[in-house]
């Protein structure tokens, strides 16, 4: 068992989805605009 | 006589037992119709490989057939990358341009990718393994084949089992872990669904857009999202139908013929039978499970601010086993209220899973590469 790697791993893991939430949110903004300009 | 007989003395147990993982992947293929177009090659090639002195795999100075298809296809990523051009060309992306609200459902259902990269680490696999082993949770076979590639892990047979057979398995899967999480009173949310109407130029800049924008966050996720972004495109320009038609059918066919039974090559049993394997396709299951249980906790979690409720289920539908989860949400919906149709909100937060997916994939590969 690796509990310390475990340790060091979960603030990489908890960021890497957030950038991922991050990234889909750009996405949507992306989109809407794309719908709003485009009708 | 002698000559007949001589390789049968080279017989191990371990060939038997994967000849054994061959046949049983055979039988869910056929018997159970469980991802057949991968875990047919794959459970065939299992049984070609593990052969003694098998000529489909190098033997000395032998270089078999399948290692020269893996290393000309698969370890330079070709493979998978082709057959997102046929996937990005079969998927309609107009629900989730209709509502891109719910693409946040499609990120919290990656939720499981990042659970067990934790739990991969935990039990001892080094850090590329253990992202590798994550993106089983993408629940994406070309985005955990290239990602598995690019790490360089020695665990690929066993991923794309896990992977493959867990993808097929969502209708299993899924169902216990959302009604253990959601009360039934959740379950009867009724969501409302209006059609709204996408523009021809929005569905073409979509794929071009979304390219650009993943690609300047994780310049390693280019090729990924965008050949499935071009196989889109082709799909929506409108001027290339039989492109789109070749990549939808001819391409998809043609990779995923060659696909399975050429990962099969790391399927040989000194590799693939190991305490290791079981642990992946116990950690295959923790992400599934976990996609499931990150999807609808965000939807529970939203619906405190919310006046107007989501149906948490709806979340699972973010893991991107397209389009079986978006089925599996629908199902429930009806079994706990007869008029609520859920179809067209769980297609767009499956549909949002495949793009979600693909950007953590990225993500995994910049943060960890």
């Amino acid at each position: 068992m690796n509990i310390n790697g475990f340790l060091e791993i979960i603030p990489s893991a908890l960021v890497g989805w957030a950038n991922v939430f991050a990234v889909i949110l750009i996405v949507v903004v992306m989109i809407s605009l794309l719908n709003k300009i485009f009708k | 006589m002698e000559i007949l007989f001589e390789n049968l003395m080279l017989i191990e147990w371990k060939m038997v037992i994967m000849w054994i993982i061959g046949g049983v992947l055979i039988y869910l293929a056929i018997k159970k119709n469980m991802e057949p177009s991968l875990l047919l090659p794959m459970g065939f090639g299992a049984i070609l490989v593990n052969l003694p002195l098998s000529g489909a795999v190098t033997q000395g100075t032998e270089v078999g057939i399948l290692d020269v298809l893996f290393n000309a296809c698969v370890s330079n990523e070709l493979f998978p990358l082709l057959l997102f051009v046929g996937i990005g060309a079969m998927i309609d992306f107009t629900p989730l341009l209709q509502n891109p609200k719910l693409m946040l459902f499609g990120a919290a259902a990656q939720f499981g990718i990042f659970f067990t990269l934790g739990a991969a680490t935990l039990l001892g696999f080094e850090l590329k393994d253990a992202a590798s082993i994550a993106v089983i949770g993408a629940a994406d076979g070309p985005t955990s084949i290239f990602v598995a590639n690019h790490f360089n892990s020695n665990y690929l047979g066993a991923i794309m089992v896990a992977a493959y057979s867990y993808m097929a398995l969502v209708p299993i899967i899924q169902p216990p872990v959302i009604k253990l999480i959601t009360s039934k009173k959740e379950r009867r949310i009724r969501m409302e669904y209006t059609e709204k109407k996408v523009s021809k130029t929005t569905k073409i800049l979509f794929p071009i857009f979304l390219t650009v924008i993943a690609g300047l966050i994780s310049p390693q996720s280019v090729a990924l999202v965008g050949f499935l972004m071009f196989g889109n495109l082709i799909r929506e320009c409108g001027v290339l139908d039989s492109l789109s038609e070749t990549a939808q059918k001819v391409l998809a066919n043609l990779v995923t013929l060659f696909l399975g039974i050429t990962v099969a090559a790391r399927m040989q049993a000194d590799a693939f039978l190991s305490v290791e394997t079981l642990m992946i396709l116990g950690l295959g299951l923790v992400a599934f499970v976990f996609d499931t249980f990150g999807g609808v906790m965000v939807a529970k979690f939203l619906n405190i601010f919310l006046k107007k409720k989501i149906n948490p289920m709806i979340g699972a539908a973010g893991i991107s086993a397209f389009p079986m989860s978006a089925r599996v949400i629908n199902k429930m919906g009806l079994e706990e209220d007869n008029q609520n149709f859920l179809l067209m909100h769980s297609i767009c937060v499956n549909v949002s899973g495949q793009i979600a997916s693909v950007i953590a994939g990225g993500l995994i590969l910049k943060m960890f590469g």
